[in-house]
């Protein structure tokens, strides 16, 4: 095994001296102060409520804590999301987000590589980490009388993260094993990716999370070590604690942990993300491989997730999409003409697409075949107010989801985490309950007809390698 | 924990777990035709969620109607005598519930999920669908053909090609042998009449094990299901005894030359243990010090130290009769011969020296921290208690958990180590780029190369 010698020289985030200062004994009045709000989103639900309290608290180097405190199991999760994703990577070190999420288990100041994970597996937890175009989050779920071994290892690699060319050349090969697992030997890799590619021309969605195979071969220690010091700081992160805490205490766990970590100087880093400009015509992308089956994914430029059409382009995909009366299921799957498809809508900060994925095209029909209808469907919705039960059950449905992905105290955190991603707002997602129930069969009209419209559409199809003929 | 369990309708009992400070609470019942019943109480979040296993799986297939089990269980949905397939899934999807089907090899289970107050919907649609399938022959026919196609397409995925092969190698003949989807030659023989009995031999309530949990009166709910399951007839004494899994010895390398890959997705196999074995605890703790999670022996020499892969697993997959055992790894094909005997030569190890007390008290200390994080949400119960009812573990066998847990000896367990991972009498499955996989393996015994 490849052990970090002693010659090494972690990155510390502040001039290495021991072990980080300890912030014991903070007077709890003092904590009191910083506690911003109390924030309780309630949602009504067919007359019984859902009720989600978030506390919020901001420790003066700029970290955000939220407490969700459930007692209903002796559990918590502690999850760290920053605020950077790919869509923060430039063209040359595509997948550094990722990449570097590996880089974070290979040992911190007072942690060796992968000890982080076994001291949570020994205490009966599980971690992990994932990276997506819009965060990076860290995660250990564990017994209630663990947080403050989740803080200390979290803490840990925020301040002083281990980055030697040793570790880096093990686990940039793991990370390119992980590309090869779930793009380039994938049927759906390989299609979203062709999709995002050809959807996207000029904003950083265009790569993957993944990152390009040469970009993965490129980038050095030096592109982690000034990637870490870009983004790794306690005013670009959010420290979610949930289930089964006591908040007084969290606040001084988490104080005692993260607060002597240094913000960044001149606070976030600056943002340089090119806009995608509106698409001027259909983009079509034909990809030939190993497949017996072809494969299309019709797709339609929408707006970030915080765009007020965005409710009522969810509303439409479970109507398309979601379950067996839905009605792409009557048409392809009843029909015969596909093996499974799915509809999807992008939640991104950034502008995404709505897409409708068809896996495995049945003998007899060609994905021109699927695409027609699929048209069709689309402008039935262009053109036919839906019925009044037809949206009540889109509604109906939208909000059982909601409710069912209540359930678990790490999925909580997760949902909320996400929501803080893409909107900013860690309860954005309880509030869109009230927006489902809001929106008209007219505002489904409208924005059908303003999204669903061949300018704007993106075709990506795959196709068995012996359908390449000809010049 | 706020969950509420009763045993039976007669005493309550709420059982602590030593030392965790956790409380089950459940209600069991048999109702008068022989379907067990248990009820889980949460009131956390206004839904409900409902399950019924049934003894119905795979392994019931008859020898020449592969695909039979998972046939039937996908028309369930197809249409009852009282409403079209566009009928039920439209009033279940209304109130924002769903409605699945599920074959696998020892049990079919249907199971429902909706908000609190459709209980009495889904109910009443799942008893439809349970007791009045209509099976149209159209659907047979499309289901037939939806099955046909998904066997054609499932060679397009390395992953479930090395399931399959690896299947067919441990259990030969053995109702595990054939995957539950069945094969192309026994979907063409099922005619409904093969559904209609099937379904009629099996889909009894003597033969069936049922989980509600969720946020409801329980009082309501028994009520309920005295109306809607009460007339589910219950037909004689029966067991549906399945043949004694066949032992193997001998090494045995099957490579299936897919030549579009870029990495060798590898299994190596070997025959596990049924649910009900005394070795199940011993084998759990050995699993995770070998080959489960970040902290394990093959993560730490595959991947942690040597980039070899992204993930490697091992798995004991205990079913009614002995189940396999699994390792899953993948690497890229230049890697594929360092990866595969990097393999070999931890199993060799831990069958020669077994673990240290240290990995045992390690991975003890895993399963009891996270016992609690495995029963936190009520279908996580459900499921865990469907389980031992299914299986015929002792009652009370979640209560007790911890204390097997915690009485595995390393004597027992290394006892193991050399009956169960001997590398001379494992089953290796290969997916890979034969052109630049095969002669990397050769040395490592005969390899039987083959197209998926």
């Amino acid at each position: 095994m490849v052990r970090p010698s002693s010659r090494l020289n972690p990155l510390y985030r502040w001039p290495h001296v021991g072990h980080p200062p300890e912030a014991d004994n903070v007077p709890l009045l003092f904590l009191l102060f910083y506690l911003l709000w109390s924030g309780i989103c309630w949602a009504e639900v067919n007359g019984s409520s859902v009720r989600l309290d978030l506390k919020e608290y901001r420790l003066k180097n700029g970290l955000t804590l939220l407490m969700h405190e459930d007692h209903s199991a002796p559990i918590i999760s502690l999850q760290v999301w920053y605020n950077v994703g790919s869509r923060n990577e430039r063209p040359g070190i595509t997948g550094i987000s990722h990449l570097f999420e590996h880089m974070m288990f290979k040992g911190s100041a007072r942690f060796g590589p992968e000890e982080h994970s076994r001291l949570v597996t020994l205490n009966g937890g599980n971690d992990n980490a994932f990276t997506t175009q819009d965060c990076t989050a860290y995660f250990e779920n564990l017994p209630n009388s663990k947080l403050e071994l989740a803080a200390e290892l979290e803490a840990d690699r925020m301040a002083s993260l281990r980055l030697t060319p040793e570790t880096l050349a093990s686990e940039r090969e793991v990370v390119k094993e992980e590309r090869r697992l779930r793009v380039d030997n994938s049927l759906s890799g390989l299609l979203a990716e062709e999709l995002y590619a050809t959807a996207f021309s000029l904003h950083p969605y265009q790569w993957p999370v993944s990152g390009w195979m040469s970009d993965l071969d490129a980038i050095s220690l030096e592109d982690c070590q000034e990637f870490f010091l870009h983004y790794y700081a306690p005013n670009n992160a959010t420290v979610l604690v949930l289930g089964d805490i006591d908040p007084d205490e969290t606040i001084r766990i988490i104080e005692r942990h993260f607060g002597p970590i240094p913000p960044l100087k001149n606070g976030r880093h600056k943002e340089i993300i090119t806009p995608e400009t509106p698409q001027k015509g259909e983009r079509q992308a034909n990809c030939y491989v190993s497949t017996q089956f072809p494969w299309v994914v019709v797709a339609y430029h929408i707006p970030a997730a915080t765009h007020p059409d965005v409710p009522a382009l969810e509303l439409l995909s479970s109507l398309l999409g979601e379950g067996r009366s839905a009605r792409l299921y009557q048409k392809l799957i009843r029909g015969q003409m596909a093996l499974s498809f799915s509809t999807d809508v992008d939640k991104m900060k950034d502008p995404g697409l709505f897409t409708i994925t068809v896996e495995g095209i049945q003998k007899g029909y060609t994905p021109e075949d699927v695409e027609s209808a699929i048209y069709a469907e689309l402008e039935r919705l262009r053109e036919e107010r839906v019925s009044d039960r037809e949206l009540q059950k889109a509604k109906n449905q939208k909000e059982a989801r909601l409710i069912f992905g209540l359930q678990g105290n790490f999925i909580r955190g997760i949902r909320i985490g996400s929501s803080l991603a893409e909107s900013g707002d860690p309860l954005f997602f309880l509030k869109m309950l009230e927006r489902y129930h809001q929106a008209t069969a007219e505002e489904l009209l409208r924005v059908a007809r303003e999204y669903f419209n061949r300018k704007n559409r993106v075709v990506v199809r795959l196709l068995p390698e012996k359908w390449d003929k000809g010049p | 924990m706020r969950l509420w369990i009763i045993f039976g309708l007669i005493f309550w009992a709420s059982t602590a777990i030593a030392g965790e400070g956790i409380t089950l609470n459940y209600e069991k019942k048999t109702l008068p035709n022989g379907l067990r019943v248990i009820l889980v109480e949460y009131h956390e979040l206004p839904v409900v969620a409902v399950e019924l296993m049934v003894e119905a799986g795979s392994a019931l297939d008859p020898a020449d109607r592969y695909g039979l089990a998972y046939l039937t269980s996908s028309l369930l949905l197809e249409g009852t005598t009282k409403k079209t397939a566009q009928e039920l899934s439209e009033e279940i999807e209304f109130i924002g519930g769903t409605l699945r089907e599920r074959c696998e090899y020892d049990f079919a289970t249907l199971s429902a999920t909706s908000l609190k107050r459709d209980l009495p919907a889904i109910l009443g649609l799942l008893s439809q669908v349970i007791l009045s399938p209509s099976f149209p022959e159209e659907e047979l026919e499309r289901h037939k053909e939806k099955s046909r196609a998904s066997i054609l397409r499932e060679k397009d995925d390395r992953r479930i090609i090395a399931e399959r092969h690896m299947y067919e190698l441990l259990f030969d003949n053995h109702p595990y042998g054939h995957p539950p989807i069945g094969t192309l030659e026994g979907l063409k023989v099922v005619t409904r009449f093969d559904v209609v009995e099937f379904h009629k031999r099996y889909y009894l309530p003597n033969n069936s094990i049922l989980a509600v949990v969720g946020d409801f009166d329980p009082a309501e709910v028994w009520k309920g299901l005295e109306y809607h399951l009460g007339e589910w007839k219950a037909v004689g004494d029966h067991t549906f005894p399945l043949p004694v899994s066949p032992s193997r010895t001998g090494r045995k390398i099957r490579l299936l030359d897919k030549p579009d890959l870029t990495q060798t997705e590898m299994r190596i196999g070997l025959l596990g243990i049924e649910r009900k074995s005394q070795d199940f605890f011993p084998l759990l703790l050995l699993n995770h010090v070998l080959a489960s999670g970040p902290a394990s022996r093959l993560y730490t020499e595959l991947r942690a130290r040597r980039g070899l892969t992204y993930g490697v697993n091992g798995k004991f997959y205990a079913r009614r009769e002995r189940g396999p055992f699994f390792i899953r790894t993948h690497t890229r094909n230049e890697t594929t011969l360092e990866t595969l005997q990097l393999l070999l030569k931890e199993l060799e190890r831990v069958r020669q020296e077994g673990i240290s007390q240290e990995e045992l008290d390690a991975a003890r200390a895993y399963y009891k921290g996270s016992f609690p994080l495995g029963l936190e949400t009520p279908s996580q119960i459900a499921s865990q208690l469907l389980e031992q009812e299914f299986y015929g573990l002792p009652d009370g066998y979640l209560e007790t958990y911890l204390g097997h847990i915690e009485a595995v000896s390393l004597e027992e367990v290394n006892q193991l180590t050399g009956r169960f991972f001997n590398p001379d009498n494992m089953v290796i499955v290969l997916v890979g780029k034969a052109s630049e996989v095969l002669e990397q393996v050769r040395g490592l015994g005969e390899v039987e190369v083959r197209w998926p």
